[in-house]
């Protein structure tokens, strides 16, 4: 997974030395729109094109009754039980090729979600700092020790809580630019960056062992399973867009535009959807 | 756009092939680039006259004459020094009686109370019978059409929140000659009047549950007064592994009907709080967002949803959440848990009534980039006041208030190109009544150890006070007109006079052989039936007149003119027999008639008499709300709220300054509003009493 993120990681990074000097919402339309037309493009190669035709066809033959028969009550409950039976196998033939892109879509969705997914931390903000311990360590016993680079300062001591395994500490970040945390629990150290510079850059606000982490949040490199510590978390502000006056979640806008440039692309790569 | 254009356009947009009708579209296009930008300017805020003189106004509440000349002489106050060299200085008349929302009233509207009909603090509920007390400032209206579904009664249209003061603020008169007024934290604008520029509320406005601000104090170790401290909710708690679970008990829902609202519980937002009494440090987790504090630190703004019209009572299925914000203070871990809970302020960053225009608070929380207090008063010192906060807890959380203040006046003063701006600083009044007893030898609460600690607290706020002006005069040039004023001064207050129980002693006030106390109800125990006169609020005396009241006894004419002077009379004779003040024992200095002092629509409403206290004495709080105790009429002041300035208008006047010469040699605070609208060269409308002070 490491390995799969690095690539992802160093490819994303020449794309955002392209589209990165644009305002996020251009960049983020501009990548959306490329992934539409790549995602439609799959979508055609890997699905039943000729079944799913024969489905819709089947729909629309019902729909047409429907329509033409509304005077006729019987006819009419008869063509929208049939549509409704027909409705099965065309959601059918979408599951594979939804299955097959399920994959790739949530790769780049992790890529993007660490560039757009959270604002940098604002010089004079303050954050909470949560780190797990692996389940073997107690927080009570353990040493523990947390130091930052310059430009950011540790505000409290770790509030320790078994129960949890967590130890939790309230930084604040002085200066922008990128910084480093550095916590050592007997005896071993681990990293984590904070990102406080402004601009579209990489923000990850969690380093950690587990798998899903590391599928969805995938700016750094895994904690190694031999590690006292499973997860390091800075609290981060969720940033959100903002289009025509709208604000939401970029991942609103990237399936927002994914399916419209895919709708109005899919005639001309011939695929029915 | 008529129907016919409509659809001809819509026609040309569809069309793209035909050339002729191609050049329809981008004509179409292009008219639409082009008059976007005009309707949007002519939709959106009016910003007034762009070369309207400049003019400034620092409303800097309580900032008393006689400490602020001799701390300029002691050279201690060297920008109001510079001030009064290049301009001028008076004493300012305040109000009568001299409290702030009346004060306030007066200097907005250009009227004495029977015009703006803002007498007190706390008024008589005319609605109510027997008469009870009323907050003065603002009330909330019933809708006049509401849908009622099941348990839920669901305001449609009408209602809300009315300010309750009459006539119109000098920035109103400003828009309508499109002259732009920036008014920020004015108190008695809630909800805030129009202008054109933008009006932000302050002293009145209420916190999140309705009232003037109710904090929380959650502890496993309860005071043991704890049912007595007022505006603190104390939440009883368990500490369990060093973990407490416990909920902020809100409102009832207010969209549930009365009967609803009864039997169901508050809304509640639980939280939870896990210590580490090893380091003095814990985690607050509430609503997905955790906080770390250590023992003795104010936590930043913390917003909360307050989960309302919950579907089946549940709090996960909420359908609507108000929010607020609020601030933790870890006081204490071990041996006892101890954790105060700001009341919870109205959230700015949601356009609603804090700002005129709404979306006015939204941008100031966006130029300041963090929520601000927008509560009544923002200083807790109810908390401190029942000693649920020290001091040194109360001072922490007033310096967080002046430093957000600053940075507000900071960006005001950014902003300032045109026309007037006004600007408000509230904790030099707040902390003259909490530190006058740290201060004054003489004072009854007067302790060795809070002189030592504490002494020049109030000083610390006039030099504060001096650093705000510096930063005002850094944009006040030749052609801007400053002024500098306050709404009253300040006094020491010693004793309390309660005059309820003097009306009870003198016969004016029956009470009833076994009364009935409901727990909430404040004028249970009187008899009105053998009543002739109550006081409600700080100042104010009533008759129970036959005609007004529903259980008057008193004829108005000859009867109720008597009782008056009797009563007058009687009053102005009251003196201090305590030997620590034989030097001045008269405890009433002055009593006002409000039909001989008061102009306008309003005088009806008043009280009959205003109390005027001599220096040192004011009413006890309990006789503001029309209570008769057990205690005895004259009593030492032993509290918190040390300082005062209820008392006869003469013995606290505010302070007036300018970096012009004054032509009047008496101004007083309603001498103001007609200075500004002259200033601009507005005829001041016939209802204000004063004139200009130049």
């Amino acid at each position: 997974m490491g390995t799969i993120n690095a690539a992802l990681s160093a490819i994303f990074d020449v794309l955002f030395t392209l589209v990165g000097w644009m305002p996020p919402m251009i960049s983020l339309i501009i990548i959306s729109g490329v992934v539409g037309i790549i995602f439609i493009w799959i979508f055609g190669k890997v699905s039943n094109q000729a079944g799913i035709k024969r489905a819709k066809d089947r729909v629309h033959c019902n729909l047409f009754l429907i329509r033409i028969y509304k005077d006729e009550l019987g006819l009419t409950f008869k063509a929208m039980s049939k549509l409704l039976f027909f409705l099965i196998p065309y959601l059918g033939q979408q599951i594979i090729p939804l299955l097959i892109l399920i994959g790739p879509f949530v790769l780049i969705a992790g890529q993007l979600n660490a560039r757009y997914g959270y604002s940098p931390i604002e010089p004079g903000k303050r954050a909470v700092v949560k780190v797990i311990l692996d389940d073997t360590v107690s927080p009570n016993d353990a040493e523990i020790s947390l130091q930052a680079s310059q430009g950011v300062e540790i505000e409290t001591p770790g509030v320790r809580i078994p129960s949890q395994k967590e130890v939790d500490y309230r930084i604040r970040v002085d200066s922008p630019g990128e910084h480093t945390l550095t916590l050592t629990v007997n005896g071993e150290t681990i990293e984590k960056k904070i990102n406080a510079t402004q601009g579209t850059h990489m923000v990850t606000h969690i380093r950690s062992a587990g798998f899903l982490d590391l599928l969805l949040f995938p700016g750094e490199a895994a904690i190694p399973g031999s590690s006292p510590v499973h997860s390091v978390e800075v609290a981060t502000p969720i940033a959100s867009m903002s289009f025509l006056g709208l604000s939401s979640h970029w991942l609103i806008w990237f399936l927002i535009f994914s399916l419209v440039v895919g709708f109005l692309l899919k005639g001309q790569f011939g695929v029915e959807i | 756009m008529n129907q016919a254009t409509f659809e001809r356009s819509e026609e040309s947009l569809v069309s793209g092939a035909n050339g002729s009708r191609r050049f329809g579209f981008k004509t179409g296009l292009l008219m639409l680039l082009i008059l976007t930008p005009l309707f949007i300017t002519a939709c959106g805020e009016k910003k007034g006259d762009p070369n309207a003189k400049k003019m400034m106004v620092l409303g800097i509440d309580g900032l008393d004459p006689t400490t602020l000349t001799r701390l300029m002489d002691e050279g201690k106050l060297p920008t109001f020094q510079r001030l009064r060299q290049m301009g001028d200085m008076r004493n300012l008349t305040t109000s009568i009686p001299p409290q702030s929302p009346v004060a306030w009233s007066n200097f907005i509207t250009g009227m004495n109370p029977g015009g703006h009909g803002i007498f007190d603090f706390v008024h008589r509920d005319e609605k109510t019978d027997p008469p009870a007390p009323k907050f003065s400032a603002s009330e909330v209206l019933p809708p006049s059409f509401a849908l009622s579904l099941g348990d839920y009664y669901l305001p449609l249209l009408g209602g809300g929140e009315v300010n309750s003061r009459h006539g119109r603020a000098f920035w109103e008169i400003l828009g309508d000659h499109n002259i732009p007024a920036s008014v920020y934290k004015i108190p008695v604008n809630y909800p805030p009047s129009k202008s054109i520029g933008e009006t932000f509320s302050g002293m009145g406005t209420p916190d999140l549950l309705g009232t003037q601000g109710t904090s929380y104090y959650f502890t496993d170790n309860p005071p043991q007064d704890a049912a007595e401290a007022a505006g603190v909710k104390i939440v009883n708690v368990l500490v369990d592994d060093n973990k407490v679970t416990t909920a902020i008990e809100g409102m009832p829902d207010p969209l549930l009907n009365p009967e609803a609202q009864a039997k169901n519980p508050p809304v509640l937002v639980p939280f939870t709080v896990h210590l580490d009494p090893e380091r003095q440090v814990a985690k607050i987790e509430i609503e997905g967002t955790d906080i770390i504090l250590q023992v003795g630190e104010w936590s930043d703004w913390t917003p909360i949803d307050l989960k309302i019209m919950r579907l089946f009572g549940m709090d996960s299925i909420p359908i609507i959440a108000v929010t607020g914000i609020c601030r933790f203070y870890l006081k204490e871990i071990t041996p006892d848990f101890k954790l105060y809970m700001s009341p919870i302020n109205l959230d700015p960053s949601v356009p609603g009534s804090l700002s005129e225009p709404s979306d006015a608070s939204v941008k100031l929380y966006e130029a300041l980039d963090d929520y601000y207090y927008t509560q009544n008063m923002p200083e807790d010192f109810l908390a401190l006041g029942s000693e649920v906060l020290s001091a040194e807890d109360f001072i922490q959380q007033s310096n967080l208030v002046v430093g957000e203040r600053r940075r507000m006046f900071e960006h005001a003063l950014s902003k300032f190109e045109s026309g007037l701006l006004f600007f408000y600083v509230g904790s030099v009044d707040l902390n003259q009544h909490m530190f006058f007893r740290t201060a004054d030898e003489r004072h009854p609460a007067y302790t060795e150890e809070l002189g030592k600690k504490h002494k020049n607290r109030i000083e610390d706020l006039y030099l504060e006070a001096d650093e705000f002006l510096a930063k005002a005069m850094e944009f006040v040039d030749d052609d801007t007109l400053l002024i500098v004023m306050s709404d009253h001064g300040f006094a020491p207050f010693y004793r309390q006079f309660q005059l309820t129980n003097w009306l009870r002693d003198e016969g004016y006030l029956a009470v009833k052989e076994e009364p009935t106390e409901d727990g909430e109800g404040v004028t249970t125990s009187i008899d009105w039936s053998k009543t002739k006169a109550y006081s409600m609020g700080i100042n104010g005396l009533y008759l129970n007149l036959k005609d007004r009241e529903a259980c008057g006894i008193v004829n108005r004419g000859k009867e109720a003119e008597q009782l008056l002077a009797e009563i007058k009379f009687k009053l102005l004779k009251i003196r201090d027999e305590d030997p620590r003040f034989k030097d001045n024992p008269v405890v009433v200095h002055h009593v006002y008639n409000t039909k001989e002092i008061y102009q306008g629509e309003h005088v009806d409403e008043a009280p009959d008499l205003i109390v005027g206290y001599n220096r040192g004495y004011r009413s006890a709080d309990d006789a503001g709300l029309c209570t008769v105790t057990d205690k005895p009429v004259l009593t030492d002041r032993n509290e918190w709220w040390s300082g005062d300035h209820c008392m006869s208008h003469t013995l606290v006047p505010g302070t007036l300054m300018s970096n012009r010469k004054l032509g009047k040699n008496d101004p007083a605070l309603f001498d103001l509003a007609p200075t500004i609208l002259e200033h601009y060269g507005i005829t001041p409308p016939e209802h204000m009493v004063g004139s200009t002070v130049y």
